[in-house]
């Protein structure tokens, strides 16, 4: 297992019924997952279903202004309510044919199960996290504040 | 003579492979492939160490991790301390030694407590040794009792390593059974984990030779089968030893490969035990000599190891299962001189057995005869008319089967006694769990074959998953069923002799009808009283009798008793696997962008609450503590300092109902609080104690921003959820903690406007348009910055708040332009220092988890108006005792080299064994050139210029009671 820490991304914190998604006509927002815990893409933005009437959006840092004044205007309907937290998390890329094995060592999460498209908050190293399935195994973001923490357990693997 | 009571052939040892190690300093020869004790028995050793209370000689009692005889103490690299002798295999130039008893198990010293024990019953130590004090006694009775000692040496033997992993279908157990399982539902395509549980470590049920070659090619054939299935992984040498909610189970697997253990947490959508079942003894006097054995024991040492450790046998029974023993035995050409069953009807039990063999139904053994082992033994007929003497050295003793119940007991799972099988059988399960085979109750091996397969055939189609059907061997065995009559107690017991129910703890029948007539009636005091069924065996072979006896006893019906609660482990476990040797715990901690900058210049780190780790102080070259933290308090209060706040905790609060919800949230007014300003705040709890206090500003129309105590936000949090949830949910309101997308450099001091002001920035910092209390957003050298005017410290202060991502380049530009200024990064201490000057509250200080806001002197912040908050009636309720509450003064000493020690006590004056407060806070304050103190006083408030007395190390210290301000009172600075 290799891991590696992405690029800083736009995040935001959604909270509001699925439907409203269904009502947004905004180019390259993608449609919401159709399950909780899973993800929907659009172009490189992606929407994470995390939670009871919680979404999360995750788009370039460049893209972090439009999205930021496109969903001010959604809330003002009263409809949705966002916060910006693209610096909450690190978001780290474990990659590796033996990264389900060695990750099992730090999480109780069952990353077999894990589909192509799932993506929920567990706990790794006891720290709360988010699991994102990916091609080359998964994506975990951490609170940023317990990077050197991390990097220190993790330090084998970079 | 070496392997004295070995067989010429047989067994599953290797006679190629001698080995030789020592027990007791005597050289004994065992084969590769024995177990200590079978070693032993080969060799004739009968007496192998002495029981833990009263010294008595034991022997081997089983040939499982069931073992309650002989536990021993292995030396030297690789050894270990107390181990059943039945589960430790024989290695070359391996020490072993006899525990709890000096110098060796036949000549034990302390062998002379037998002479007394009839004066040592249970509970003799509570109520013997209580006076003057147990602590006297303790090393002395500690010294004899006791089992091996921990050894000097203590590097770790093992490395130990933990895992998570998850599974469809869970089977526990290595046995008939658990293959069955494993094999069937591996063909469901689902993941399978087979703890494929310590070989052998179960002695079993019996089974004939003969069938047991046709059921061991059968079972081998099967393991071949499991091998093409990539979805099963079998965990070898494992033991699953705790079970937990949600189907968490707990399993040791030992990798002599790696030389660790590695603990598996495994959850499991269904679990299968197949754990087999335990035989148990029977209780008569003297049940625990040497040479008296469970008859499963002596069945596995004949069939495993080709050991018979004895000529002259006798069977002691209550249940047929004996009778393969019987013919194993004497298909192995030795004698069997009697059976005795208590039974009266045996029915065709023992049809076709050699006339030699004396037959004694409805008869039970009165009395064992020899004293370090076993020589005979008196058998007396139920009706009590007829006694019989017979000459024995080996008296094998079997009084039934128990299902291994203890992680069905620990599921949840619910048990019911069976008249039939005289035990208790699983019946409900509380998870997805369902028990299988012996596990299950049913003993017989075909019985155990036919019901294993219909039960997973079951779950297979209840889960809409296929499984082929699986061919069971022929056995030859009858299908005669198992049956047992239920004897828990002699009919009569003798004078000096001890009837033993659980024979390693040496707790007697007579222990227990003491327990019961000094009231402990309940099986779970009677363990307590007793000892029963504590320790290392876990009451593996006594518990059963142990419900048996008090159910007689007591008159009770057996389910009304029910077992003793089985715990986890099932077995012992080392240390390790659950606390892990020094180093490697893992101890979350926080840094924020600015930690390696800190580092850098001087920065004294440690936690300084929710895992954060900050600056303390900032140690200039030569510099102790106190000086560093004199040099920047007086940076704050007269010139420019800086300090890193990003972990305060930092919450949206957002929705239509966002102000509704925070006025029942705050004691105070927040719906009306402008737009752009913030207000100080208390939370309180349901009790009415302080739970936090902070500041909420008002963003916009159904926006709040709330900033609450760093050591706090996490709690705060929840508790915000959990009303949400709970108590609000019909509120539109949403929180989201955004304490690690704002973080802030803090500037404050009487020069921090005129500093600010030679930045870029777009907001107007002028008092009259940035007042105390403020909060706005604006653009500062190129970063969106949110600046808020409030202040910890007192003085003039400006906390400037960014994206996580700008907060290094802001500190940077911060203190490079600053240095004209003198600025001075400042760290946790200080601000502990100038707090305690203005008198603001601390959790863990002021604020202890019992104060409320009046006690504070924050009657001011809870409204009078507001009809409801949560707190306000509780606080009412607390106070109507109109008992003195402690309440927040200030304190000087009256001599002013004196410290008060924080948390020191408050005494009466006129007894100073009565306290009446204590001192929350103590710092050296730079600016008043003294020590001052805060603390909680009885009605401190009514007594201030009052002397009182604090007690500290040294004796008794006068300080003078003022208020709990020190430092510009009338808050100018702080406002200016």
């Amino acid at each position: 297992m290799k891991l590696d820490i992405r690029d800083q991304t736009a995040l935001f914190d959604i909270k509001g019924n699925r439907e409203i998604w269904l009502n947004m006509t905004i180019p390259d927002l993608p449609s919401p997952p159709e399950k909780p815990n899973t993800l929907s893409v659009c172009n490189g933005n992606e929407i994470y279903w995390v939670g009871r009437k919680h979404f999360l959006f995750r788009t370039s840092l460049e893209e972090e202004d439009y999205w930021q004044r496109t969903f001010r205007d959604i809330e003002k309907n009263g409809l949705i309510v966002q916060s910006r937290v693209s610096d909450i998390y690190n978001f780290l890329a474990f990659r590796g044919e033996n990264v389900i094995t060695e990750l099992a060592t730090f999480t109780s999460l069952d990353l077999e199960n894990l589909g192509d498209t799932s993506c929920c908050f567990s706990q790794a190293l006891g720290l709360q996290a988010l699991f994102i399935r990916r091609d080359y195994g998964f994506e975990i973001a951490f609170e940023h504040c317990y990077l050197e923490m991390i990097q220190e357990q993790f330090a084998p693997y970079w | 003579m070496p392997h004295k009571y070995r067989l010429p052939q047989g067994g599953k040892i290797d006679r190629q492979k001698p080995i030789k190690f020592t027990f007791n300093g005597v050289t004994i020869e065992g084969y590769q492939g024995d177990t200590i004790a079978s070693a032993l028995l080969a060799n004739g050793i009968r007496i192998t160490g002495r029981s833990f209370k009263y010294h008595r000689p034991r022997g081997i009692v089983t040939a499982g991790i069931e073992e309650s005889g002989t536990f021993v103490e292995v030396i030297g690299e690789g050894g270990s301390t107390t181990v059943p002798a039945t589960m430790v295999h024989v290695q070359p130039e391996m020490q072993v030694k006899s525990i709890n008893c000096w110098p060796n198990p036949k000549y034990d010293l302390a062998q002379l407590l037998q002479v007394f024990s009839p004066l040592l019953p249970s509970g003799f130590y509570y109520k013997t040794f209580f006076q003057p004090e147990w602590k006297v006694f303790e090393p002395f009775i500690r010294k004899m009792a006791g089992l091996a000692k921990i050894p000097q040496d203590d590097t770790p033997l093992q490395s130990y390593d933990s895992t998570d992993t998850h599974c469809e279908f869970l089977i526990v157990g290595g046995g008939i059974s658990g293959i069955i399982a494993t094999v069937m539902t591996a063909q469901t395509g689902k993941r399978v984990i087979w703890v494929d549980n310590l070989q052998n470590q179960h002695s079993g049920f019996p089974i004939t030779s003969a069938d047991k070659i046709i059921l061991e090619r059968w079972l081998h054939a099967l393991r071949d089968q499991l091998k093409g299935f990539a979805n099963v992984r079998i965990l070898k040498q494992a033991l699953a030893w705790g079970y937990r909610e949600q189907n968490l189970v707990l399993v040791n697997q030992n990798r002599e490969e790696v030389n660790d253990v590695l603990l598996w947490r495994i959850r499991a959508r269904q679990v299968l035990l197949a754990n087999g079942c335990t035989e148990r003894g029977l209780v008569f006097p003297d049940n625990d000599r040497p040479g008296i054995m469970l008859a499963s024991g002596v069945m596995k040492y004949c069939q495993h190891y080709a050991v018979t450790p004895g000529e002259r046998i006798i069977l002691y029974t209550n249940n047929n299962s004996i009778r393969i023993l019987a013919e194993t035995l004497m298909g192995q050409g030795k004698e069997i001189s009697a059976i005795i069953d208590t039974r009266e009807d045996t029915g065709q039990d023992y049809r076709g057995l050699p006339p030699t063999i004396k037959i004694l139904t409805g008869y039970e053994i009165t009395k064992v005869i020899g004293w370090n082992s076993v020589r005979g033994l008196i058998a007396s007929s139920l009706s009590g008319d007829d006694s019989i003497r017979l000459s024995c050295d080996l008296l094998a003793v079997s009084g039934g089967w128990n299902p291994n119940l203890q992680l069905w007991v620990q599921s949840g799972g619910a048990y019911a006694f069976s008249p039939e099988t005289a035990t208790f059988v699983p019946t409900t399960s509380l998870q997805e769990v369902i028990a299988l085979g012996m596990c299950a109750g049913y003993f017989n091996p075909k019985e155990n074959l036919c019901e294993t397969r219909k039960r997973v055939s079951e779950l297979i189609e209840n889960l809409g998953l296929k499984s082929e059907s699986l061919e069971l061997p022929q056995l030859n065995m009858s299908e005669k069923p198992y049956r047992i009559q239920s004897y828990w107690q002699p009919s009569s017991t003798n004078i000096g002799s001890k009837s033993f129910v659980d024979i390693l703890n040496d707790v007697t029948l007579e222990d227990i009808k003491l327990a019961l007539r000094e009231g402990y009636d309940d099986i779970e005091l009677v363990k307590r009283y007793t000892t029963l069924g504590m320790g290392l065996d876990q009451g593996k072979t006594g518990n059963v009798n142990a419900t048996g006896i008090v159910a007689t006893l007591s008159g009770k019906p057996m389910d009304d008793v029910g077992l003793i609660k089985y715990r986890s482990p099932v077995s012992p476990i080392p240390f390790g696997t659950v606390g892990k040797p020094e180093g490697k715990f893992i101890k979350p901690y926080r840094t924020t962008p600015i930690t390696n900058w800190n580092r850098k210049n001087g920065a004294v780190l440690y936690e300084a609450g929710a895992n954060w780790k900050r600056p303390g102080y900032y140690l200039l070259q030569n510099e102790t503590m106190a000086e560093a933290i004199n040099r920047e308090a007086r940076a704050v209060r007269n010139g420019l300092a800086i300090y890193d706040g990003s972990p305060l905790g930092t919450f949206e609060i957002k929705g239509r109902d966002a102000a509704k919800f925070l006025d029942m949230i705050y004691t105070n007014r927040i719906g009306d609080i402008p737009k752009g300003t913030g207000r100080y705040g208390l939370m309180l709890t349901e009790e009415g104690f302080i739970l936090d206090d902070g500041v909420c500003f008002c963003m916009a129309e159904n926006w709040y921003q709330v900033s609450v105590s760093t050591g706090n936000a996490d709690q705060v949090h929840l508790h915000l959820e959990k009303c949400l949830r709970y108590d609000f949910s019909h509120l539109e309101v949403s929180v989201t903690n955004l304490t690690l997308q704002w973080m802030n450099a803090t500037v404050c001091g009487p020069l921090a406007r005129d500093f600010l002001q030679e930045f870029s920035l777009d907001i107007d910092l002028s008092p009259e348009k940035f007042p105390f209390m403020g909060i706005r957003d604006g653009v500062f050298n190129g970063m969106p910055v949110r600046i808020a005017r409030v202040s910890f410290t007192g003085e003039l202060s400006f906390e400037i708040n960014v994206h996580t991502r700008y907060l290094k380049q802001l500190w940077e530009r911060l203190i490079s332009k600053g240095n004209k200024y003198g600025i001075t990064p400042i760290g946790s201490e200080t601000n502990h220092v100038l707090r305690v000057e203005k008198g603001f509250l601390s959790l863990g200080h002021e604020v202890d988890g019992v104060v409320d806001p009046i006690d504070l002197g924050l009657g001011w912040v809870m409204s009078k108006f507001k009809k409801d908050y949560i707190g306000k009636k509780a606080v009412a309720l607390n106070r109507t005792s109109h008992l003195p509450r402690k309440e927040l003064v200030g304190l000087v000493a009256q001599n002013n080299d004196i410290q008060f020690p924080e948390g020191a006590p408050i005494v009466v004056s006129k007894n100073q064994s009565i306290i009446e407060g204590h001192v929350t806070a103590s710092v050296w304050s730079e600016i008043n050139n003294r020590f001052v103190a805060l603390a909680l006083l009885n009605n401190g408030r009514s007594r201030i210029s009052e002397i009182v007395q604090v007690r500290n190390l040294t004796g008794i210290e006068k300080g003078e009671v003022v208020a709990p301000c020190f430092y510009d009172p009338d808050g100018k600075r702080l406002r200016s």
